[in-house]
């Protein structure tokens, strides 16, 4: 079911209407959103639902198992054995084919062909979300950030919440579990800022990633060789436009679906591409994932805490491992070294800045920015140094899209080289296509509150303006966006 | 100190109060999570907001009720639903209710459509000195497109067309819906 359709709509109207009706007795509410969330995933296959159960029945067990035991080596072995379990679902899921393709190739190759158990697997939707999911609350009881939760209905609703459960944002337990105890509530900022972000996550899916994906990205990127460095250019820019859109407007959807449930997710973007450099890019850009690779990968395999050199290595393996996760290909391990290598050489960069005065040392952009500059130091070299960072991070963030997008390594690097011939003219860099992509990036120039804003000022509304606002709101996407539905690009993930 | 240091203060300061907020209530509310709530109140708002918003969407969208009824052709019922729903669209079409859609849809093929040659044609239009000879192009071209200015075919490479549907987010495989 996806949340664009007329389908969702009406789910979604009987789930908010009977589960709100039952907010007296959070017990049985609980109960019903999780059947309304295994409603939601079995609309695409019900065998999903019996891996999600079986997934969520190995954490549960685990969490039990680690909190129940007394010694820090039976609780190390415990959580061992649960990240191993869930590492082989998705494994399995994912990589089998590709694992037994190559062996395949290899035995052929050494003349000792075999018929191997090649199987049909269909990747079930969302696979890695709900198993990240899972891993981060076995991996936090074990820390003793939370406690192991005794009622397995938290638990299995956790993990299958049906607004973030195929493509996120991923959702801390420490953040959730909390929630579920406590008594819902829907307060008119949760209302408004619901309708608010599920109107804008509908936009960016169903106007801006629909176009640039049906009228440019899907055709150059088929046979890049076919065109000319200017609609190659605009294509990739187009790209990190339509994945940008496309997946933040799930986020926004999950979120705004979330909030009219009475609960509260984390913002997973905040206008990535205004980022001045690769690490405030990943402060940005999938919030929730960046922060779980930050937290359960790039910690164990060792963090900062190892010097220079040690800390390089694991940001390089973590981005590369995250590029891995994407999928059994090339492509995706290349983009994750693009990242890596970006990582590294930014962090080598900036040891050699030098610190500024504290008093006056301020994150440009925002929280979370990897350049440091001082409101002293002089306007023009500010806004130099800043717009520099923006091209140059955006730059090498195309670049790695490019790798991301690509069905193959020879089409990536056809891509590139064609990127360089600007003799022809460009088919598609038409007004409308350019218009588009120029007015998405500049969006992420406004100012970061305005959603929060906008929200507030929705606040006081009240049933018939929103009415109005979320009915002419759907219609105007309607009417503006292309025919048809397209599944969100993060559920092959 | 200049408008733009000044701005760029504001907008800094501005960025850490709401990060402040959100920091402060796990989320993005940006009021104490217990203030103004009245959860039975907001329901019944919402529920309000979201028929509202199916009244809007049935009206000035009937054509899409008639598309999702096609999908129920096979089920029992469904030939009735199908009926329904035409008759309840060619009543909106009769009221000229359907027209709204039909409007944006034609700005944005208009949109969709235009050139370079277009725009710039726009601004050339309006001589500094109307002269006979040359008469300028209307700038308001009418919805039908019969005054559309002629332009050059937009033509994609026959290599360069998917064999496969277009509508799609991804190359990669999709999922039945």
């Amino acid at each position: 079911m996806l949340f664009p359709t007329l389908d969702f709509a009406l789910f979604f109207l009987a789930v908010f209407g009977i589960s709100w009706e039952m907010r007296t007795r959070p017990e049985a509410r609980k109960v019903f959103l999780l059947a309304a969330s295994y409603f939601f995933y079995s609309y695409w296959d019900w065998r999903f639902a019996a891996l999600l159960a079986g997934s969520s029945l190995i954490n549960y067990t685990a969490g039990r198992l680690i909190g129940l035991s007394g010694t820090q080596r039976e609780r190390k072995f415990l959580l061992g054995i649960a990240v191993t379990l869930n590492l082989a679902i998705l494994g399995f899921f994912k990589y089998y084919g590709f694992f037994l393709d190559s062996l395949a190739h290899v035995l052929a190759q050494a003349g000792l062909e075999r018929d191997l158990p090649f199987l049909e697997i269909i990747l079930p939707v969302g696979i890695s979300f709900f198993t990240f999911q899972g891993i981060s609350y076995v991996t936090d009881v074990y820390r003793r950030q939370i406690k192991a939760v005794d009622s397995p209905l938290d638990v299995f609703l956790y993990i299958s919440f049906f607004p973030q459960l195929v493509a996120g944002p991923i959702v801390r337990a420490a953040d959730f579990l909390p929630q579920l105890k406590a008594e819902p509530r829907l307060d008119r900022s949760l209302v408004s800022l619901g309708i608010l972000l599920i109107l804008v996550g509908l936009f960016k899916k169903m106007v801006i990633a629909n176009y640039l994906a049906s009228e440019l990205v899907d055709q150059v990127f088929f046979d890049p060789s076919a065109f000319a460095g200017p609609d190659l250019a605009l294509a990739v820019y187009a790209y990190a436009v339509q994945i940008y859109c496309d997946f933040s407007g799930y986020s926004d959807i999950a979120i705004g679906v979330a909030a009219l449930l009475g609960y509260r997710f984390r913002w997973n973007f905040n206008q990535p591409y205004r980022a001045a450099s690769l690490k405030e890019f990943w402060r940005r850009w999938h919030i929730s994932l960046s922060e779980w690779l930050r937290d359960y990968l790039y910690k164990p395999l060792g963090g900062s805490r190892g010097g220079s050199f040690a800390t390089t290595r694991n940001l390089f393996l973590t981005m590369v491992l995250g590029g891995i996760w994407h999928g059994a290909a090339w492509t995706f391990v290349i983009w994750g070294l693009i990242h890596g290598t970006s990582l590294a050489v930014e962090r080598l960069v900036m040891s050699f800045k030098t610190a500024p005065a504290p008093s006056a040392a301020v994150a440009a952009g925002g929280y979370g920015s990897g350049t440091i500059v001082s409101l002293d130091e002089p306007e023009e070299s500010w806004w130099f140094s800043r717009t520099l960072g923006v091209l140059v991070t955006f730059h090498i963030v195309c670049l790695a899209w490019i790798f991301f997008r690509a069905e193959s390594l020879d089409v990536a690097l056809a891509y590139i080289k064609g990127l360089t011939n600007w003799s022809a003219p460009g088919e598609f860099t038409q007004p409308f296509l350019v218009a588009l992509v120029a007015a998405s990036l500049a969006a992420h120039f406004l100012p970061g509150a305005m959603v929060m804003r906008a929200a507030k000022a929705l606040e006081p509304v009240g049933p018939i303006g929103l009415g109005f606002l979320l009915g002419f709101g759907i219609l105007l996407i309607k009417a503006v966006a292309p025919e048809g539905t397209a599944p969100f690009i993060y559920f092959q993930f | 100190m200049s408008f733009a240091l000044e701005f760029r203060r504001k907008q800094q300061l501005l960025e850490h109060e709401v990060q402040h907020a959100r920091q402060a209530n796990k989320g993005f509310v940006s009021m104490p999570a217990d203030c103004g709530t009245d959860t039975k109140g907001n329901r019944r708002r919402v529920l309000f907001a979201l028929v509202i918003a199916g009244g809007v969407l049935a009206i000035f969208n009937s054509g899409g009720l008639v598309q999702y009824s096609y999908d129920f052709a096979d089920s029992p019922g469904g030939e009735k639903m199908i009926e329904v729903s035409e008759s309840w669209h060619d009543m909106m079409s009769e009221s000229r209710m359907t027209e709204f859609i039909d409007h944006i849809r034609g700005s944005i093929a208009m949109a969709r459509e235009s050139s370079w040659q277009d725009l710039t044609f726009g601004f050339a239009a309006v001589p500094a000195e109307p002269d006979s000879s040359t008469q300028p192009q209307p700038l308001i071209v009418p919805a039908n497109g019969e005054s559309l200015p002629e332009r050059k075919e937009h033509q994609v490479p026959e290599a360069a067309k998917p064999a496969g549907p277009i509508m799609r987010a991804s190359a990669r495989p999709s999922y039945p819906n």
